[in-house]
Parts: structure tokens; C-alpha cells; sequence
């Protein structure tokens, strides 16, 4: 199994008045391609700060961090947001879909950003929706869907430019129990199937967790052990 | 991501708070429509006195040296000693000057409904038609040979309105003169509605004037020449100053850029807060989608784009209230010129193509200016931060 998102020595120290404080403290990791890897650790213990810096939405205060042998930490914002575009796939906690569109143009939105042609997008978000069981929904705004449905929808978003690497952060953390297996199911589901999609979920849920390949155990920013 | 789609999400920036929008367009409404009320007076004004010079005939006019700020036409009190028709005919044969025609202008009222222009000419040796080829008879007759000491006046239809008179009234000048109106003019264009043609003698006689002029008007064998004889003249007759039609309109040109300067000044006023009410809003869109903002840059929008959207969002802003306050102007200008047509006989306020494109350009750089601010700072956005923000 090859590497395809490598942490090397990463720390992120943040001001705090005078003093700093240490969130993640000379951390190396290794993604598998195509795996599910579920990082957890308690509150505080640097989970969402690992994945700002794995995805590229901030940089460490040393180390680095390398997709397919692409240095992330050294790009240039610019270039960085395109290859986040064409290589990352994100599902968020809060959906975070964009509530003038409805569910369609928010799943043409990465598409349309990627500069793909009006009759292609538009094919491929009905279809993703179609997938992620809203096919029938694709016209509603985000207002108008349940937090399952607009979970679904911001799945199938992650999944629109065909990323290699999704990152999931506590992406059933609003949804009750049996809407938040749903959303799991339609997760490995997807990872199950043909394509090597590499899924990084962040969760302090161990049940969430038990789905994933490997689990990564982090405490106050150190690595706590792996399995 | 290409134009149209941008456009798509900037229209439903806006959208999302369609009162906070229209209001903010209604500001800008409000302040273009000023400024093409105010700059269209400058632009009719042009127009008007443009095509008034251009039908007055003579090439040269003739007043004073060192009163020309006065007015383009002559001091209001006529001072032009009439001796120098004299010093002119003089040089004609050797300056090509086929006539020289004295005038005296005089205004009667003011352009408070009341008011119009009487005009002195010799028309015993020149007629109406060759001093103003536009003026056409509607009623009754021109001068005469026999008319230069008669006490008779040719109407324009401004001035007949104005001043009550028809057909065998009669126009009291003063106690003791008085002229009887032999014609009225067809309604025109210009400013000669307002005009009340009579007699050089008999008006230099009636308000007390003799052997002086407002001005010498001067017709040329070669109107082509005008700039060599005025330049001629000036350089002969110190104390006189010819000007040409071009020095005329050139003169008038000043004036009303001085008052276009002045009215655009006004406008600024409103244009100013109009803009900063659209970068208010812009930037207030911009703190409530702080974290939508930061949604789409974590998905693989550049910061480029960001700034993209939030300046198109304030230009459409300041462009729809441009187009809409561009419409309200043109349709205020049509209640100027409405209003005054009747006192001053011409359209004072024109909404030209040029102005049209003033205040579209001025929106668009209002909108411009109004949304680098909000833009930056929208493009700016640290991602993480943006969005831990609910």
C-alpha cells in the first residue's frame, strides 16, 4: 500500500498573549491510498489543527506536509488552492454548503471553479446526488434539507472533481445516531467501491472510528499510539 | 470559473438581503440622477447656444476691448461708440467685410416666465432673414424699407408668450415709446423666441441711446476668413474686440465647463455617499458570508476569486443604480426643460450620449472603489478562521 499524504515533523505553535502554546508537537504520519484513516483524540488534543494542516488550510510552524511527493507546505497560496481543488475533497461538521445555491449548484460549485463545461458539471452533480440518495432534491436550497440531507449533499460536493484524499471532520458531529450511520454507510460505501479514495475522518466517537483501516490516537498534540 | 457563473453568484449575494440592496441602489439612483439633472443643464445650455451662434449669421461680432467677460454678445448697457460701423466700412473693400451691422440688445424681465430680449437692428438696409436665415414668418409681415424709424416689432412666439402680444398689439417700452407688433415668428429652436425684433433707430431712440451699440455685428465675403480679418482687426483697432464665431462658442464653452465644474462638484457630494453606503453594504455581505467565504476558499477557490465576486458584487450594485438613476435624470430633465420651456424657449437640460456614458462611468468606478476595500478584505481571509465563525 503506498503513501499518498505524508506529515513530517509537523508542529503548529500559536501566540497566546505573551506566551505560545504548542498545538501539534513534532508529529509524523503516514496515509495509506485508498484507506479510511479516523484520527481521534479528546478536545483540544490537536485533531482539527492536523487536519487544517494536512489539507493545506494552514501551514506548520515546522515540518511538512506532502501530497504524492508534492510538497503542500511550501506552495504558494494560489497554487495551493488549485490543488486542493483538483486533489481534496471536504466534508465539514456543519455541511458548510453555500446557502444561495441549491443542492445541485453547490455540488457544481468545486466543478465550476475547476472551470468543467456547464453540460458536464451539471451531469455529474445530478448524478452524485442521484448517488447519495437526494436525486429528487437537487433544486432545494440548504435551508429546505434536513442536516442528513445537506450532509449528503456536501458529500457529494467532496466527491464532485474525483479527489484523491477526503478529509471528514466529525462529519456525523450534528446528526443524531441513525442519520449519522447513514452518512457513515454512504462514506465507506463510496470508499469500498472501485476508486482508491483515500478518506482522513476526524472524530472523538470511537463507534465512528471502528470503521476506519487504521486509527490515529493524538493527545495534546502528540501522537498517542496507532492501530 | 468563467464570467457568467461569477455573475450568477454575485447577483445572489445580493439577493440575499433584497432590501439592504435595493435601498443601497435607490442611494446611488438618487445620486446619479442628480448628476445627470445637474450636468444635463450644462450639456442643453451647450447645445442651445451652440446652434444659436451657429444660426446668428454675422462672422465677427464687435464690442469693446476689456469687457468681454460681461457677456459674449456686448456690455449689457450698449457702449460701442457707432463711429466705429464707420472705421469699418472703411477697411471693408481691403478686409473682405461685405456688411457691417450694429445692434443693440436689451433685456426686458428675466427668465421668470416674463421674460425676453428686445433686439435693435438696422433692418432698413439689412433684412431679418440675412442676420437670422432660420427665422421664418408665422403671421402677418418682415420690415420694410420704409420700417426704420417705425415704431413696429417682429414677435418671436416665445417672446409674444411671454410678453401678451399679438398681432397689431402693441409693446410699451417705456412712458413715451411704444412699437406695434407687424409680425410673429414661427416657434424655433433657439433663443431667438425670446427675441422682440425691432428698429436700431427707433429702440437707440426709445431707451435714450445715441450713436451707440451693444455691439457691431460684422458679415464677411468669405466667412472662411474670419480669424485673418478678426486677427486684422484687433491688430488695427486696439480699443475694439472682434471675435469670431469660434471665439464665441469657445468663450461660452468656458463658462458652462465652469458651471458643469461647479455642478459635478455638487454631485460629488452625493456620489460620495452614495458610494459609501454601496461599501457599506458590500463589506457588511462581506462579514455575514465570512464563512462561506472561507467554504469556498478551502474547496480550491484562489483569493483572486474571492476579490473577483465582491467587486462585481459592489460595480453591479452601483451599475444598476447608475442605469436606474441614468433613467430618473433623463426623465428629470424632461420636468426641467418642461418647466422652462415656456420662459426661456429652449431645451436647457439635454441628456446626451456623452453624459449617458459620464454617469455610467462614473457608477462603474464608484462600484470600483466601493468594493476594493470589502474585497481585500474578503480575499484576505485566514480559511481556518473563517470557518470557526458561525
Amino acid at each position: 500500500m503506498s503513501t499518498i499524504l505524508q506529515a513530517s515533523d509537523i508542529s503548529k505553535v500559536y501566540p497566546s498573549g505573551e506566551d505560545t502554546v504548542t498545538a501539534l508537537n513534532h508529529l509524523s504520519l503516514e496515509f495509506d491510498a485508498g484507506r479510511i484513516t479516523a484520527i481521534v483524540g479528546p478536545s483540544g488534543s490537536g485533531k482539527s489543527t492536523l487536519l487544517n494542516l494536512l489539507a493545506g488550510f494552514d501551514v506548520p510552524s515546522s515540518g511538512s506536509v506532502t501530497h504524492n511527493g508534492n510538497s503542500i507546505t511550501a506552495m504558494p497560496e494560489t497554487a495551493l488552492a488549485s490543488y486542493r481543488l483538483a486533489h481534496f475533497g471536504f466534508i465539514f461538521q456543519n455541511y458548510n454548503l453555500i446557502s444561495i445555491l441549491n443542492a445541485q449548484e453547490n455540488v457544481e460549485l468545486p466543478l465550476s471553479l475547476a472551470n468543467v463545461p456547464r453540460t458536464e458539471r451539471t451531469k455529474r452533480a445530478k448524478e452524485l446526488l442521484a448517488r447519495v440518495g437526494l436525486g429528487k432534491r437537487t433544486t432545494h436550497r440548504p435551508n429546505q434539507l434536513s442536516g442528513g440531507e445537506q450532509q449528503r449533499v456536501a458529500i457529494a460536493r467532496a466527491l464532485a472533481t474525483n479527489p484523491s484524499v477526503i478529509f471528514a471532520d466529525e462529519p456525523t458531529g450534528n446528526l443524531d445516531s441513525a442519520t449519522g450511520s447513514g452518512i457513515l454507510e454512504l462514506l465507506t460505501e463510496r470508499h469500498e467501491g472501485s476508486e482508491a479514495r483515500t478518506l482522513i475522518l476526524i472524530t472523538h466517537d470511537m463507534e465512528v472510528a471502528a470503521r476506519a483501516d487504521k486509527i490515529i490516537k493524538i493527545r495534546d498534540g502528540r501522537l498517542d499510539s496507532g492501530t | 470559473m468563467n464570467f457568467a457563473d461569477l455573475f450568477v453568484l454575485a447577483q445572489r449575494g445580493l439577493l440575499r438581503r433584497p432590501v439592504r440592496t435595493f435601498l443601497t441602489v435607490l442611494g446611488i439612483v438618487v445620486a446619479v440622477a442628480s448628476m445627470v439633472i445637474f450636468l444635463s443643464l450644462g450639456e442643453g445650455f451647450r447645445r442651445a447656444l451652440g446652434a444659436e451662434i451657429g444660426n446668428v449669421g454675422p462672422d465677427l461680432q464687435v464690442t469693446l476691448a476689456g469687457n468681454e467677460s460681461s457677456s459674449v454678445f456686448g456690455s449689457p448697457i450698449p457702449d460701442v461708440p457707432l463711429e466705429n460701423a464707420g472705421r469699418f466700412e472703411a477697411v471693408a473693400i481691403e478686409l473682405g467685410i461685405k456688411q457691417v451691422i450694429p445692434y443693440i440688445l436689451t433685456a426686458r424681465g428675466s427668465f421668470s416666465g416674463q421674460g425676453y430680449l428686445i433686439a435693435g437692428y438696422p433692418f432698413e438696409r439689412v433684412p431679418l432673414a440675412d442676420i437670422y436665415p432660420n427665422l421664418k414668418l408665422l403671421e402677418g409681415r418682415m420690415f420694410t424699407a420704409s420700417d426704420a424709424l417705425g415704431n413696429v416689432a417682429v414677435v418671436g412666439s416665445a417672446a409674444a408668450k411671454s410678453a401678451s402680444l399679438r398681432l397689431g398689439s402693441v409693446l410699451r417700452l417705456n412712458r413715451d415709446v411704444s412699437f406695434k407688433v407687424v409680425g410673429i415668428l414661427q416657434k424655433g429652436d433657439g433663443f431667438t423666441d425670446s427675441f422682440i425684433f425691432v428698429p436700431f433707430n427707433a429702440l437707440a431712440k426709445g431707451i435714450g441711446i445715441a450713436n451707440r451699440a451693444t455691439g457691431i455685428a460684422i458679415k464677411l465675403n468669405d466667412a472662411g476668413d474670419a480669424r485673418k480679418v478678426a486677427d486684422a482687426l484687433n491688430k488695427k483697432f486696439t480699443d475694439l474686440n472682434a471675435k469670431t464665431q469660434g471665439d464665441v462658442l469657445s468663450i461660452l464653452d468656458k463658462a458652462i465647463a465652469i458651471g458643469d465644474a461647479f455642478r459635478f462638484g455638487i454631485s460629488l457630494i452625493s456620489l460620495i455617499v452614495g458610494g459609501l453606503a454601496v461599501a457599506n453594504t458590500v463589506m457588511m455581505g462581506v462579514y455575514e458570508r465570512t464563512r462561506e467565504f472561507g467554504v469556498i476558499r478551502a474547496i480550491g477557490a484562489k483569493p483572486s476569486f474571492v476579490f473577483s465576486l465582491v467587486v462585481l458584487e459592489s460595480m453591479l450594485l452601483a451599475l444598476i443604480g447608475g442605469a436606474g438613476g441614468v433613467l430618473v435624470g433623463y426623465l428629470g430633465s424632461f420636468v426641467v426643460n418642461f418647466a422652462v420651456r415656456d420662459l426661456v424657449s429652449v431645451s436647457i437640460a439635454a441628456v446626451t450620449p456623452r453624459l449617458i456614458l459620464l454617469a455610467v462611468g462614473v457608477a462603474a468606478v464608484l462600484g470600483l472603489f466601493a468594493g476594493l476595500l470589502p474585497a481585500r478584505t474578503a480575499s484576505k481571509l485566514v480559511i481556518t478562521q473563517a470557518l470557526g465563525r458561525n
